[in-house]
């Protein structure tokens, strides 16, 4: 018998993802930045649009986020853990956070340079996006081993470059963007969630699971 | 006998077992987690697991809480920090046995 220690420790670690719960929850909050976007592109300047593209933004990432995360929690609780157990994962470490929010902070202070110096470029802000996010997809697949995270990376880049060059205004693209990168998050997640539902089995009620 | 071969006899047998180092493995990727998932994960049987379980607890390398969630018992298991220490020891004693061997 061989035990594969870092195998084990990735398999743990990629157990989070099995169910699909979290693709589709990021699906959701791409779908409504989508909307977000959308809205602003086509409402009348007013003093509703002026809250939308100022506070818009922020809003939905942070309350989507803070709701997506206990909407996952939630599901969880109700599907994945009576079916094939509970994990409890360490919160990232301040080291890790740090890291986290100084690449995400340098990214946008670019992108935010970028679109001043050159706002020819801003056409461009979708494919950027797209970019950005199908690395991000990358990392993730090849830290947790999965394949499926390769796909979502290819259609991330093809999507967010095919919006940029499809000649929409900046709001428009990066909408179209959201909409078709959240659709196929949602729809892949879907995939994956029934595929899981398939194979693992409820243990039935009044089991108890240690002898 | 050398010293090198006389080193290969002192491997912590707790966790040397491949079932008990597949347990102490999976948990030191996790903050915890229960019997249900280390039974799915490991293949062992309930009891199987259960007797390793033990032995770990015995050993001070896990904790066992025992709960429930709902109306559904939950035993959850966490390696301590002397877990830890031993899986890192572990992992140092292979490598150094590993680069010690020469056919």
């Amino acid at each position: 018998m061989t035990v594969d220690i870092d195998g084990i420790r990735k398999r743990t670690w990629r157990y989070w993802y099995e169910d699909g719960l979290s693709e589709i929850a990021l699906g959701v909050l791409y779908l409504a930045v989508g909307g977000l976007f959308l809205a602003d592109a086509l409402l009348p300047k007013g003093p509703g649009h002026v809250f939308l593209s100022t506070l818009g933004l922020p809003a939905v990432l942070i309350g989507g986020a803070w709701l997506g995360r206990r909407a996952v929690q939630a599901a969880k609780e109700r599907l994945t853990y009576p079916r094939t157990g509970y994990v409890r994962y360490p919160r990232p470490g301040g080291r890790r956070r740090l890291l986290s929010g100084t690449v995400a902070g340098l990214i946008s202070a670019l992108a935010v340079l970028l679109l001043r110096a050159a706002p020819s470029a801003r056409a461009w802000l979708p494919g950027v996006l797209g970019l950005v996010i199908a690395a991000s997809y990358l990392y993730v697949g090849q830290r947790f081993g999965l394949g499926r995270f390769r796909a979502l990376a290819a259609f991330s880049a093809v999507a967010g470059v095919g919006a940029s060059l499809a000649g929409l205004s900046m709001l428009e693209g990066s909408a179209a963007y959201f909409a078709l990168a959240g659709t196929a998050l949602v729809a892949g997640g879907a995939v994956t969630l029934r595929r899981y539902l398939r194979q693992s089995q409820l243990q039935p009620i009044g089991v108890v699971d240690e002898p | 006998m050398s010293p090198d071969l006389r080193e290969l006899g002192n491997v912590d047998r707790i966790i040397h077992e491949p079932a008990r180092l597949m347990i102490v493995a999976i948990l030191s990727a996790v903050e915890s987690a229960d019997f249900t998932y280390l039974q799915r994960e490991t293949g062992l049987t309930k009891g199987n697991l259960s007797a390793h379980l033990a032995r770990l607890e015995e050993a001070g390398y896990i904790r066992i809480e025992k709960s429930f969630r709902g109306k559904v018992p939950q035993t959850t298991c966490s390696l301590t920090t002397d877990g830890r220490r031993a899986l890192r020891a572990y992992r140092a004693y292979l490598k150094r046995a590993v680069e010690s061997f020469e056919v």
